[in-house]
């Protein structure tokens, strides 16, 4: 079995005349850190939604687990193992904590829905166990204790986590994470990064993050893949991509155009 | 917890027999009219039910529900009105094989009708419910229009623009609220299954939803589908409550009707439709009385307004989405501990806190 | 079976029909531009120009071209004045709950209808200037036929004039471009707002005047389903695209007559021919005609 969870082929992503992604070619290996970086407007967030099937590539192949998953609906590839959270959190805002999470696990219920309405006893059991690992995800994220508050009622803070909670509970093997650390302070995304290490290590994951804050960057990644005007400028350890002249180049010339 | 529970329980089987109670009193002695208002309320709370499964829960803005009712109501005329009486009614065409020899039984009726009309659902629901909010709108009105005009022009089959007669008044008070409470059970245990929580993600987010594994038409279709299933119920119900049936009583204003409802309760809250069900048919009869003459007012008319009535109502319906865009509940649902926790704090008592635990 | 004299005779009710949607359906696509909002009141205010034209000629005796202007803009404040009480306070609102409010004013303005001028269908006063019939060969035309068409198109460049020339042009297209952005320009935005309003429903009574004399036969409920027409019509043409919806306004008018006349068999189904369509354009091109691709943000 080969190591690699995500490798993505000459994907293209056009949108008329604009070209936002122009052949991006990255791979990601089992428990790896890697992130995706580059000025607003690079393509970082179209090549994410490319990965998860919000868009389909114009041209093309993204791969997970050497399995062709280009093209498919986002549903189908969140079964396939990718969970991800948005760049604007974008929570079930009405619904409780609890239920943001329980909802998340509803693609592994594996029954119709008069077994649902029914109650059977095999529905409950695993009613039961979605409500256990429920209870495990938001007490690993310190959210247990707000389970019956409303999503949007939450600090910023608390919604990126439940974010990330709701993305663990479809028990992914790749979790994207888009700008987990926006909005935050030092100490606070000193924290994130610890947190997402963590889940790394419990969970087995392998995570693929955007993320403006250099500091988090730097400190978290494996490898870095940099992006501008949608295509790939440099790719290494954070070492060798903060001595890159031309990563330099785009951050520190690279005029903010986003789409 | 679990002792707070144990009184939900006892106190809903105390309200159900209270409500058996009232009923029985209402059917023994109460006059015809009161009787009939009585079953409308409850043919009322299946339409508006079903009609928030999908506005409330799903967020799917259907408007079809003319449509399937439709549906529900001639299946019930065509296979329960007597042979005898289809043969006196199908003056300009005969009525096809087999129906024009065969009845069957009122429930058995209700069942084939809720199910065409799932089928239909399912075929109009293909090409529709990949539409965004208002195009969907548009599109699942247009089909309600199709199949009036379908009646209207299949005079073998459901007699034209003539209607049909005699449909034997079998939905008596026990079975509008006997099936109306069937609704409300099934309606309660399919949004608070894992099924439930999928469609409200649907309604919260479709993207995040569908990120999150969540197959957006096929849940979007079971919601659409259950949903015309039992409009056909209540359409079933409502034939043989009218007795009489025609293309005419299916207009788009039956939707408006009860969408009236849906939103006085408010979208997503199956206690508020409940509600809102009685409050507007009981305040859609006691509005009768602006049709008629009103003696202290001087300058109306001797003989009444006919109609004054639906535009005192339409009024209504713009004034609850203006100014009270929630209606009665919004999401939430009245529940013995929010009575509770009300009661307590009307009292003075802190209330205590609610957890939204697990069931 | 089917000589030139038909064709002709199908051709010229198919070019006035659908000339007529499009007159309405400009009003739908306006305002779908600005708001994104289907304004299930167009229809309604269309079908209340009728009543106006019938008491004003019919009632009162007043001279017709009179009438016509005190119709058109009444019409046009009947719109506004249903945008500002009904649309505008919910402006931030969920769609869905304007989408109901809108359905509100077209159930209360047809049951009002209903109570003021009774149930039961009225005749359309005829206007002898307009309703005459022309012979040319063995072709009758009535002399309407061959107006509509016209005030049609001298409207429509008016209209594109004002929408591409004007400031008040430029205003509404910048709105329905990027509503947040367009106030934060310095755009008034009610103003902006209650102008395509006013203009939309104007043309609506237009569309109903000529509507009535041709048709001649008016009830309450005779605007919802050339109003849902109409919707489909601008549907059809691209929403939020003026040309467009006379295009698909042209369209569904020639999709209704030309089938009838082929297959008169179908008569009884005319109505859902339009809804056919819009499964038909939603499914293949659901930007429709001349529309513009826009994709969602995530």
């Amino acid at each position: 079995m080969s190591n690699r969870v995500l490798e993505v082929k000459h994907a293209t992503m056009r949108f008329g005349g604009l070209v936002a992604v122009n052949d991006l070619n990255m791979h990601i290996d089992k428990q790896e850190i890697v992130a995706l970086i580059g000025p607003n407007g690079a393509g970082k967030t179209t090549a994410f939604n490319m990965i998860t099937g919000v868009y389909k590539p114009t041209s093309g192949q993204v791969l997970l687990d050497d399995r062709i998953i280009t093209g498919m609906r986002p549903d189908r590839i969140a079964h396939a193992g990718i969970a991800r959270t948005f760049q604007n959190i974008r929570l079930f805002k009405a619904l409780t904590v609890l239920d943001n999470v329980m909802i998340a696990q509803h693609l592994r219920l594996g029954m119709t829905w008069v077994s649902s309405v029914l109650r059977t006893p095999k529905y409950r059991k695993t009613e039961a166990e979605m409500y256990n690992r429920a209870k495990e995800l938001l007490e690993y994220m310190g959210l247990w204790e707000v389970r019956g508050e409303i999503a949007s009622s939450l600090p910023y803070g608390m919604q990126r986590k439940l974010e990330i909670a709701r993305a663990l509970a479809t028990k992914p093997s790749l979790l994207l994470l888009d700008e987990p650390a926006a909005g935050m302070n030092p100490a606070e995304s000193a924290e994130l990064t610890a947190l997402i290490r963590g889940i790394r290590d419990q969970f087995h994951l392998t995570v693929l993050l955007i993320e403006h804050h250099m500091d988090v960057v730097m400190d978290i990644s494996d490898r870095i893949y940099v992006l501008n005007y949608g295509g790939l400028i440099a790719e290494g350890m954070p070492a060798e991509i903060q001595s890159n002249d031309e990563v330099i180049r785009a951050y520190l010339g690279g005029d903010d155009d986003e789409a | 917890m679990a002792k707070m529970k144990k009184r939900s329980v006892i106190l809903s089987i105390l309200l159900l027999a209270v409500l058996v109670l009232v009923l029985f009193l209402i059917d023994g002695h109460a006059s015809k009219y009161i009787i009939r208002i009585t079953r409308l309320c409850a043919i009322n709370i299946i339409l508006a039910l079903s009609m928030n499964l999908v506005q409330g829960f799903t967020g799917i803005f259907s408007l079809g529900h003319a449509g399937f009712m439709a549906i529900g109501a001639y299946s019930v005329a065509l296979l329960t009105i007597p042979v005898a009486k289809k043969e006196t009614i199908f003056m300009l065409e005969p009525l096809i094989a087999p129906l024009n020899t065969l009845t069957l039984p009122f429930g058995v009726a209700l069942i084939i009708g809720g199910l065409l009309a799932a089928a239909v659902a399912f075929f109009i629901g293909l090409p529709c419910l990949r539409l965004r909010g208002d195009y969907l709108a548009i599109a699942t009105l247009g089909f309600s229009e199709i199949i009036r005009i379908l009646i209207t022009n299949a005079q073998s089959l459901t007699n034209g623009a003539q209607g049909l007669k005699s449909i034997p008044k079998t939905a008596d008070v026990w079975w509008c609220y006997g099936i109306a409470l069937l609704t409300i059970v099934f309606i309660a245990l399919l949004i608070s299954s894992s099924h439930g929580r999928a469609l409200k993600a649907i309604r919260e987010d479709e993207i995040a939803a569908e990120s999150m594994g969540i197959s957006l038409l096929r849940h979007k279709m079971l919601s659409f589908m259950i949903s015309a299933f039992l409009a056909a119920v209540g359409g079933g119900l409502y034939a043989s409550y009218i007795g009489t049936i025609g293309p005419d009583v299916f207009q788009i204003s039956r939707t408006y009707d009860i969408l009236m409802i849906v939103v006085m309760g408010g979208m997503g809250s199956i206690t508020g439709s409940v509600m809102a069900a009685f409050i507007v048919t009981i305040g859609q009869e006691w509005l009768r009385v602006l049709d008629g003459p009103l003696p202290f007012l001087s300058f109306w008319p001797e003989n009444g307004v006919a109609g004054m009535r639906m535009v005192v109502f339409s009024l209504l319906l713009l004034v609850v989405i203006l100014f009270f865009r929630n209606g009665l509940f919004g999401h939430k649902e009245l529940t013995w501990s929010s009575i509770g926790n009300r009661l307590s704090r009307l009292a003075g008592h802190k209330p205590a806190k609610e957890v939204n635990g697990h069931e | 079976m089917f000589d030139l004299t038909r064709l002709l005779q199908t051709l010229t009710d198919a070019l006035s029909l659908g000339s007529l949607y499009a007159l309405i359906a400009i009003g739908y696509t306006m305002v779908y531009g600005v708001l994104r909002l289907i304004n299930f009141a167009h229809g309604e205010i269309f079908m209340i120009a009728m009543y106006i034209v019938f008491y004003g000629v019919s009632m009162f005796a007043m001279p017709w071209y009179v009438t016509f202007l005190v119709t058109i803009l009444v019409t046009a404040l009947l719109g506004t004045a249903a945008e500002r009480l009904a649309y505008r306070p919910l402006r931030s609102a969920p769609r869905i709950s304007s989408l109901v409010s809108a359905i509100g004013v077209s159930y209360f303005l047809q049951n009002l209808a209903t109570v003021i001028f009774g149930g039961r269908p009225l005749t359309f006063p005829q206007i002898e200037l307009f309703t005459d019939v022309l012979v040319i060969g063995d072709v009758y035309i009535q002399r309407l036929s061959l107006i509509v068409p016209v005030v049609t198109a001298v409207l429509l460049l008016m209209l594109l004039f004002l929408i591409k020339r004007t400031r008040t042009g430029m205003a509404m297209r910048a709105v329905s471009r990027d509503y947040d952005a367009a106030s934060l320009m310095g755009i008034d935005l009610n103003k902006t707002i209650a102008i395509t309003f006013f203009i939309g429903s104007a043309l609506a009574g237009v569309g109903a005047i000529m509507w009535g004399m041709k048709y001649t036969r008016i009830s309450p409920t005779i605007g919802s389903m050339p109003g849902i027409k109409c919707f489909i019509a601008a549907v059809l043409g691209g929403i939020g695209n003026t040309a467009g919806a006379v295009l698909g306004g042209l369209l569904i008018g020639f999709i209704e007559i030309v089938t009838v006349a082929l297959v008169p068999e179908l008569s009884g189904y005319r109505d859902a021919f339009a809804f056919i369509v819009l499964i038909v354009v939603l499914l293949v091109k659901p930007t429709g005609l001349l529309g513009e691709k826009t994709t969602e943000k995530v």
